[in-house]
């Protein structure tokens, strides 16, 4: 049996962002879906506009430079987020939706305990005593793992390391049982071996529950590990989708081709960390793309319908779609 | 070592023209230049042009403006508008002599803290908590006071107590510039020491050091004037804290005695700020938002 | 404890650079022009030769200089910063009459400055490039250029006699009676115009400076975390934002306090507030020597005391300092 609705649904997002020379289309036309209890991937490099993705769903978006497009829809349990007041979205930011942040050595208050933090949060959203917050903080300290959560409650950022940070900040983010978890490269600024620790205790706590977690990462491997479904992003457009097997055995865009070239055998994560230069080129700046593919000027296939023309998402199978003009045979046969 | 190479190029002064060209699309700076320009002016050839004597009893008592003088005349019957005139020419010349004691010390210890480091950089920090703990202004008080006030001793003792702000910027850019490509390429070229301190390392810093020494003028010129408001100060030269300060019994009766040669200094220091604000973003272009 | 132990290193250097300061005072009585006994008696006040002879006996000056110095440095050592012969009292007991006035005076201008300062930034940060903004900055720049002994003429003018809604100076109606609360109103209504004369220009510095670091702290990674655990922009402002805003105006409001004690100088003498400033213009007119350097004196210290106050109220606003790393468990990496 299928849900009525999936627990989010992100229809047709586009941002416009105004820079110093004018504006540009930043995210354009993306959908997709997450199901509770669901990890999905998001890939791309620096630029591709999945950060800004994730801000547009906690309504988080710098302002008052970024717009979002007309058709720009988000649901949530089959209700619009964009069209909720800010009080509305306060109750779902940390409480339904919550996200967690590349660099954990600057995402908590220096001057707060890391138990008032937790526990702030708690209160503002749940009300209760203090000594419930502040019990509660402690299970969550302890949730992720720090160790002496009694003791950890009364302690500054500044007393902790980087990894105990991040797990710090997920103990934030989880601390009002959230339905979804959106973790923007949440390991990216820590060391290796703690890489892994936090990719761990976010499986761990998916099993237990049953969080939905939107995964944010340039590291196609680290994804691949955690995922069962991974989007592809790219110059701010989707140009892949599909279930992460097939994605990895079989990528049918010539971008994640080259991304997964960069990462022979899916090995350590320690020897893939800074694969992409690999590929030719960098990512177009938004206001260089025309209308065409935004990777056309670095791929090997680029045709002239590649430059000028965006090329439609294809349906490859049940659910691996693919925007490539390569497939448009594809294309033409499910429609 | 590929520093070095291009250390050169960014040698001192290069960016000089193009900050010139900065501060003059500044409209606020232009307009302190401008203001400061008129004050000067007023001061050398206004006594020339409007000759009364400062000291003079030229109008009745307390004669409000336009009654025999244009700005009004004092509880004495001294002249306002003579007084602002040969004020003027006063406080620019203290302003100035004071800031150059200022520059001199301060860039004197300041290259020396920050060049040598170590002893000297400690002994400079001890005296800059010295003075920390002192209000400037107080101990300037206590010298004037102490050595009897003249024009001299004003702008001494002015010059000693504001040295420190001086001597820390330019120490920090001594800091700052000794490790830049183009001095260690000079000292691998077997500079000496006082080479590199005035031709390499000095001419690097002048830029902040002309931002402080400016701002500077104006500090010195409220000192002087909170001084001579105090009568710490020549009573035969007519100075604009004095005339406030020898003023203040009758500000009932006399307002304007007491606010003209307010919203003089007022304005000379506000220009002299406006032009030191706009030499910061001409000259230190680092410094500037994008 | 760390603390302790912080607050005895400050009060060490503390005392080292007050004893600075009484050599330097030693050391300007003898280069001042003139007998040092008469420096020490100071110039108006019945300086007979008995008085002279008495000073020279007490302060050894037939000694040798470094003697001298001893000697010195131990009267002042047992609180004896030598006679006002105007006022014919000891200069301590003077100085010690007049502090609380200007304490009262200095303090509620600090704190006026910083916490009114600190919220104009707050609300002016919302807004860069908005009115209050730029009415901060263009204040600022006024406040800067503007010489405090003027202003508070100007406000005299302008509140006491124009629109005579506060007194004209002193700290209290003479003869006023009434009960305790009655009195401090009173003396609050005369704290008025002299405490904003000299608030005025830190008050406009203050904002622009919390105005800048509070948009810096906006643009901070844990804002934007605060704003993702869904809290009300209320509290990320005042809980989150100000109290990181704080800090760097309290480093500087400390840094300024002896700028703060010199500029008590003038405004006292402008709204004839009896403290200790108004005293330095006293003996300024008098020409009373120990008076003036017995202030030079105690004002070193009052800054001291300060400093270190300061020091310690910045370590309750931020734990990264000192003594909270005391209670840390040791959560290295």
């Amino acid at each position: 049996m299928r849900e009525p609705h999936p627990l989010l649904a992100v229809d047709d997002l586009s941002i416009d962002m105004t820079v110093a020379r004018g504006t540009v289309r930043i995210l354009d036309g993306v959908s997709f879906s997450l199901a509770s209890g669901e990890t999905l991937g998001v890939v791309g490099e620096s630029g591709s506009g999945k950060t800004m993705t994730a801000l547009a769903i906690m309504r988080l978006l710098p302002q008052p430079s970024a717009r979002l497009g007309a058709e720009s829809r988000i649901l949530f349990s089959g209700k619009n987020v964009l069209k909720l007041d800010e009080r509305a979205m306060r109750r779902l930011r940390g409480r339904e939706i919550s996200m967690i942040f590349q660099d954990p050595m600057t995402a908590l208050n220096p001057l707060f305990t890391v138990g008032e933090q937790i526990a702030e949060t708690v209160r503002w959203h749940e009300g209760g005593t203090r000594a419930a917050a502040q019990a509660r903080a402690v299970d969550m300290l302890r949730a992720v793992r720090i160790p002496h959560p009694e003791r950890a409650v009364r302690s500054y950022p500044h007393q902790f390391s980087g990894g105990m940070r991040q797990r710090a900040t997920i103990a934030i983010a989880l601390a009002c049982r959230p339905k979804i978890l959106i973790a923007d490269e949440p390991t990216t600024a820590l060391d290796v071996t703690v890489q892994a620790q936090i990719f761990d205790l976010l499986e761990d706590i998916q099993e237990e529950t049953g969080t939905a977690i939107i995964l944010i990462s340039h590291n196609l491997s680290t994804i691949a590990r955690l995922t069962r479904r991974i989007m592809v992003l790219y110059g701010g457009r989707k140009v892949e989708e599909g279930p992460t097997r097939e994605i990895i055995r079989n990528p049918r865009h010539p971008y994640t081709e080259a991304l997964l070239r960069c990462v022979p055998g899916l090995r350590s994560e320690a020897e893939h960390d800074a694969e992409l230069p690999e590929i030719p080129g960098t990512v177009p700046a938004p206001e260089e793309l025309g209308g065409g593919c935004p990777f056309a000027p670095r791929c090997s296939h680029a045709a002239a319908r590649c430059r000028s023309t965006m090329p439609p998402a294809a349906a490859l199978g049940e659910k691996h779609k693919v925007a490539c003009w390569l497939h448009e045979a594809a294309q033409s046969a499910v429609t | 070592m590929a520093e070095l190479a291009v250390g050169r190029e960014r040698k001192p002064g290069s960016g000089f023209s193009q900050g010139l060209r900065r501060f003059a699309e500044n409209r606020a700076a232009l307009a302190g230049l401008i203001v400061l320009l008129l004050i000067a002016l007023m001061g050398f050839i206004g006594p020339l042009v409007y000759p009364v004597n400062p000291f003079a009893i030229v109008a009745t008592p307390m004669a409000p403006p336009g009654d025999g003088a244009p700005l009004g005349a004092d509880y004495l019957g001294r002249d306002v508008l003579a007084g602002i005139l040969a004020g003027a020419r006063v406080s620019l010349f203290i302003g100035i002599s004071a800031t150059f004691c200022t520059a001199i010390i301060g860039t004197v210890t300041g290259s020396i803290a920050g060049y040598y480091g170590g002893k000297a950089d400690t002994i400079l920090m001890r005296i800059t908590e010295f003075f920390q703990v002192l209000p400037p202004l107080l101990l300037s008080m206590v010298l004037v006071t102490l050595f009897s006030p003249s024009v001299l001793t004003v702008i001494l003792s002015i010059g000693l107590v504001n040295w420190i702000g001086t001597a820390r910027i330019v120490r920090a850019e001594f800091l700052r510039i000794k490790g830049e490509g183009y001095v260690l390429a000079e000292r691998a070229m077997g500079a000496k020491n006082g080479r590199i301190i005035f031709r390499v390392i000095l001419p690097s810093a002048l830029p902040s050091l002309i931002v402080v020494t400016t701002l500077q003028i104006g500090i010195a010129i409220l000192f002087a004037a909170a001084l001579s408001f105090l009568g710490l100060t020549d009573p035969n030269v007519m100075t604009w804290g004095l005339m406030i300060g020898q003023s203040r019994p009758f500000i009932w009766q006399t307002w304007w005695a007491v606010t003209f040669p307010g919203i003089a200094i007022f304005m000379t220091v506000l220009s002299v700020s406006l032009i030191g604000d706009g030499l910061n973003e001409a000259l230190n272009p680092r410094l500037r938002p994008r | 404890m760390a603390v302790v132990k912080l607050v005895l290193a400050r009060l060490a250097q503390g005392v080292l650079l007050v004893f600075a300061v009484v050599v330097l005072n030693f050391l300007l009585i003898h280069l001042a022009p003139g007998d040092p006994a008469q420096v020490l008696a100071g110039e108006f006040g019945g300086t007979t030769p008995q008085i002279l002879a008495q000073i020279r006996a007490t302060y050894g000056l037939n000694h040798p200089l470094w003697v001298q110095l001893l000697t010195y440095i131990g009267h002042v050592a047992r609180g004896n910063l030598g006679q006002s012969f105007y006022f014919n009292q000891p200069v301590l007991s003077l100085i010690l009459q007049r502090l609380p006035a200007t304490l009262l005076l200095v303090i509620t201008a600090q704190v006026s400055a910083i916490l009114a300062g600190t919220m104009l930034g707050v609300i002016a940060a919302r807004r860069p490039h908005g009115w209050l903004s730029q009415g901060i900055t263009v204040t600022a720049l006024i406040g800067y250029s503007t010489p405090v002994f003027w202003l508070g003429i100007m406000l005299l003018i302008a509140f006491a006699y124009l629109w005579p809604i506060f007194p004209i100076g002193s700290m209290e109606t003479i003869g006023f009676e009434g009960g305790i609360f009655h009195e401090a109103l009173n003396i609050l209504h005369h704290l008025v115009l002299p405490a904003f004369t000299l608030a005025f220009v830190y008050l406009a510095q203050y904002s622009r400076l919390s105005q800048a670091n509070m948009l810096e702290t906006l643009g901070s990674d844990y804002i934007r975390m605060a704003r993702a655990k869904g809290l009300p922009e209320w509290l990320i402002l005042y809980k989150h934002a100000l109290r990181n805003a704080l800090i760097p105006v309290v480093t500087i409001a400390g840094l300024q306090f002896s700028q703060v004690l010199a500029g008590a100088i003038l405004v006292e003498t402008v709204f004839d507030w009896p403290g200790m400033g108004q005293l330095t213009y006293e003996s300024i007119l008098r020409r009373d020597y120990p008076l003036l350097l017995g202030i030079l004196l105690i004002s070193a210290v009052v800054v001291v005391v300060v400093n270190i106050l300061t020091d310690l109220s910045y370590r309750l606003i931020d734990p990264r300092i000192g003594a909270g790393s005391v209670t840390g468990v040791g959560y290295g990496t």
